[in-house]
């Protein structure tokens, strides 16, 4: 569960990235327009709570909480070193972490 | 001068000052996140599954026949998931020595001594230098706050660099990105940790109040501040000790199966003995303050510990600080969040350098000396300290002090010769040495530790012993990945600089 939550944080820095000018220019052609900086932040938004409920409801509000950003800082700095160091895996790393995490979390 | 350029000499020089210390700590502190793990691989005695087929009596009879001297107290653990082994502590009542002694699960014996795990969890907050270490520690950890702040308050771009890293970059700026992305992306972890470690001793950065307040009795004010129970000596021989086992029960009827944590009992051989029993409850932060104190011949139940919201909220902040609760997922999420710091730390100390060496200045060789001693040494002399533990005949008496004197050995020749070499050596052999010997490691517990080889203990699903090996595996694999030929390193395909 807590891989799914680290999934969707990393989903969540992903779009936030996306929504800056630098680094859209990395993965697409050019700036990102106003509704794409919208719709990616809010998006952003809508997944990282998504990510803080799934915690919460998991292991409670006491260490939900605190799991939470921990995860979120751990996804922002992976994030923050994909673009860095291996940018054509961002498209990629967020949605395959995902997909693995949905699974284990079913199982 | 301006708000952020009075500032920004603060963050340099308030935060250059006790940056190789703050390395210390950090570094060792990420290693305390697992110091129960690494003190189970340093004593193979612990790493055989076994029935535990002793309790408290039997650790207490142990005691008494082996230690001698008049106590003044003695404590145990009793066994967990994490850490299947009793452990038993004692201190002298006349000397005030103290003593510690673990015992093996499958045959009930007593281990032989070695610094174990404990050593970087020490080194971590006091620096094995006991009080004075701790104030150190402490100082350190206020300076680092200030240069949290004052980081925050000269940094121009926040949000717009969040996630900015152009390793490709000219080095000052290349290094000050790398800084300021481990130090603001970590930044609440950053902050929560030096406070809470700040606040940890925080009754103990100014004792005068307290010794004046409680006539120079400070222990008196610990014990009315945790609501805990204390019972002057009578200086009376005292009575036929009843079954520790029997207290042990009746506290986990009151606590509805809660688990036992810590035992202690103060002046054993005193008519006031006192048997304290605390509670162990992993799934919270603060640890729960109802410890339970009985009188240890009657058996009679003397006081339910009432803990202040004041006390709770301070146990509450040392629980968020030292990560106990919650598995190992809290753990190794500290582990990388601390690494960050470690980063953050070396990014900065390569800003001030790379900022430096181009115009020339004083002290860019000592601070490049003391770099490659500490940032460099450091790591090395903890992996020649786990040799010296696999190394060194597990029966010899002087085990322990030989273990210090290879850590304090290797890191000091380690800095001899970054000194006399001016740092210019780098950090290239180290990262060699760090890797032979992080390498070399898994590969001789496969020769001298049958139970608790990599295979072995993947093979029984242990994983909390196989992670140490693992993880030993890792570290040495990244280090050979750095030094490996420059030539391909420039061969890769570089990435094309993205300019703001």
């Amino acid at each position: 569960m807590m891989l799914l939550a680290l999934a969707l944080n990393l989903f969540g820095m992903g779009s936030l990235s996306m929504a800056m000018k630098r680094h859209h220019r990395q993965l697409w052609k050019g700036e990102p327009g106003r509704v794409r900086v919208v719709v990616l932040r809010l998006a952003a938004v809508l997944v990282i709570l998504l990510a803080l409920a799934l915690c919460v409801v998991t292991t409670g509000a006491e260490q939900g909480v605190l799991l939470w950003l921990c995860l979120l800082m751990l996804a922002a700095l992976v994030q923050g070193l994909l673009l860095a160091f291996r940018p054509h895996l961002v498209r990629y790393a967020a949605a395959l972490l995902l997909l693995l995490g949905t699974g284990v979390a079913l199982l | 001068m301006s708000l952020r350029q009075s500032m920004a000499g603060l963050h340099t020089w308030g935060g250059l000052l006790p940056i190789w210390l703050l390395f210390v700590v950090i570094f060792t502190g990420t290693l305390a996140c697992f110091d129960k793990e690494l003190e189970r691989w340093m004593r193979p005695g612990l790493q055989t599954p076994g029935q535990m087929q002793m309790n408290a009596d039997d650790v207490r009879q142990w005691l008494k026949n082996n230690v001698s001297e008049e106590l003044h107290a003695y404590w145990m653990h009793p066994p967990t998931t994490r850490e299947p082994y009793w452990q038993l502590g004692w201190e002298e009542h006349d000397s005030g020595e103290r003593g510690r002694k673990l015992f093996a699960p499958a045959t009930g014996e007593a281990l032989p001594d070695t610094l174990g795990g404990n050593f970087f969890f020490s080194l971590h907050y006091q620096l094995h230098a006991g009080t004075f270490g701790m104030y150190v520690v402490g100082l350190a950890g206020m300076f680092m706050l200030v240069a949290l702040v004052s980081g925050v308050i000269i940094h121009r771009r926040i949000f717009k660099d969040f996630f900015t890293l152009r390793p490709n970059a000219n080095g000052q700026r290349a290094w000050l990105d790398g800084h300021n992305l481990f130090g603001v992306i970590g930044l609440p972890f950053h902050l929560v940790m030096a406070y809470t470690g700040v606040a940890i001793f925080v009754a103990s950065y100014m004792p005068a109040g307290v010794q004046v307040a409680y006539q120079g009795n400070p222990l008196k004010f610990f014990h009315e501040v945790a609501g805990g129970y204390h019972r002057e000596e009578l200086e009376q021989p005292g009575g036929t000790p009843i079954a520790l086992e029997r207290l042990l029960a009746d506290a986990r009827a009151q606590w509805d199966g809660g688990e036992v944590g810590w035992i202690s009992v103060h002046h054993p051989d005193d008519a006031s003995a006192v048997v304290d029993i605390r509670r162990r409850d992993p799934s919270r932060i603060g640890s729960p303050q109802d410890t339970l104190s009985y009188d240890a011949a009657t058996g009679e139940l003397l006081n339910v510990q009432q803990a202040g919201t004041a006390y709770r909220a301070y146990i509450w902040m040392a629980g968020l600080h030292m990560g106990q609760f919650g598995g190992s997922l809290v753990r190794w999420l500290y582990v990388a969040l601390g690494l960050a710091g470690c980063g953050m730390l070396i990014g900065g100390l390569q800003v001030w350098l790379r900022k430096r060496e181009a115009r020339g200045g004083a002290g860019i060789a000592l601070v490049r000396s003391l770099n490659v001693a500490v940032l460099g040494g450091l790591p090395v002399a903890c992996l020649g300290l786990l040799w010296a533990n696999r190394l060194l005949p597990a029966d010899w008496a002087m085990r322990q002090t030989l273990e210090g004197w290879s850590f304090s050995l290797l890191w000091l020749a380690i800095a001899g010769w970054a000194l006399a070499r001016r740092g210019r050596a780098g950090y290239r052999p180290l990262a060699w040495l760090a890797a032979v010997l992080a390498l070399g490691l898994p590969l001789l517990n496969l020769l001298l530790v049958p139970q608790g080889h990599l295979l072995a203990s993947i093979g029984r699903g242990d994983w909390a012993l196989a992670s140490v090996d693992l993880t030993l595996l890792t570290i040495g694999l990244l280090c050979l990945l750095w030094v490996r030929p420059r030539t391909q390193r420039e061969a890769r395909t570089r990435l094309a600089e993205v300019t703001p």
